[in-house]
């Protein structure tokens, strides 16, 4: 149920893949879903000449719920989510997870660990990472003799 | 249960990932639960706001759609992609139980919350005793 929408993960490109392999991905606070092996949250990763972005879904979260650390080429995003029934009420349909979640991707791109920034904007986080200078395309100048 | 009840029967690919995809709307994630006075509904709409959203009620129908517009840019190689981005769409069918004229909304943060009060006829309440 954590990420029950696409629950499908489609592999990039091995030659493209910058972004890859789960470390840990553990949702623990909430026995009703289980100690799941699925990741969450999903995440879609791309990059152009300048940096890499790194976007998840995390609706009803706040920056303040999250914490975001890169540790050498680990980008690892946790957080937790209270549940948004007040006390006294009844559940009907319970499909939004809630509780803790960590997860961690490692970057095999270089990266300006000094200049990674996030935002969240209607639930959607978006984590860009400035490319390390040796890590960027250059131009290779070609001289005709 | 008087408020409700999902009618996912209509949505087309519903039981799998690629079909949904195809489609490129997606069933937002919800909560339902009663209160004393509502019946509330929280979905899951990252990405939607507040102008791309549409709720409508019509003969019993609940109807929830959020436009939520790409936000890579064209021509992307993903490196990594483990979902689509789409536009969200509900429907709900709800009982006689709501009083449909004071049906409200709010969206924060990428959750859409819809409160359902409950009709006077179906609220609890203490019945009098008489003495005669």
């Amino acid at each position: 149920m954590l990420t029950a929408r696409f629950p499908r993960l489609m592999p990039s490109d091995p030659l493209h893949r910058t972004v890859d392999q789960l470390v840990e991905s553990v949702f623990q606070d909430f026995p009703a879903f289980g100690v799941s092996t699925r990741r969450f949250p999903s995440m879609n990763a791309w990059e152009d000449a300048q940096n890499l972005y790194v976007e998840a879904e995390l609706p009803g979260f706040t920056i303040g719920d999250l914490d975001i650390t890169l540790s050498g080429n680990e980008l690892t995003i946790s957080g937790a989510r209270a549940e948004t029934k007040p006390e006294g009420a009844t559940f009907f349909r319970r499909e939004r997870p809630s509780g803790r979640f960590t997860r961690t991707v490692r970057i095999a791109t270089e990266v300006d660990g000094s200049k990674v920034s996030a935002t969240l904007t209607n639930g959607v986080l978006t984590v860009a990472l400035p490319k390390a200078e040796a890590a960027k395309p250059r131009k290779i100048d070609v001289t005709v003799k | 249960m008087t408020c409700c009840n999902t009618n996912e029967a209509r949505f087309a690919g519903a039981n799998g990932g690629a079909a949904r995809e195809v489609a490129g709307t997606f069933q937002p994630n919800v909560d339902i639960y009663e209160t004393a006075d509502d019946w509330v509904i929280a979905a899951d709409v990252p990405g939607a706001t507040k102008d791309a959203l549409e709720i409508g009620f019509d003969d019993g129908i609940l109807s929830v759609k959020a436009a939520v517009k790409d936000r890579t840019p064209g021509g992307t190689t993903f490196m990594l992609r483990e979902y689509p981005i789409g536009d969200f769409e509900r429907r709900f069918r709800v009982g006689d139980g709501v009083d449909a004229t004071r049906i409200s909304a709010a969206l924060d943060a990428g959750v859409l919350t819809i409160r359902l009060p409950k009709a006077e006829s179906v609220k609890p309440r203490k019945i009098e005793i008489r003495s005669n």
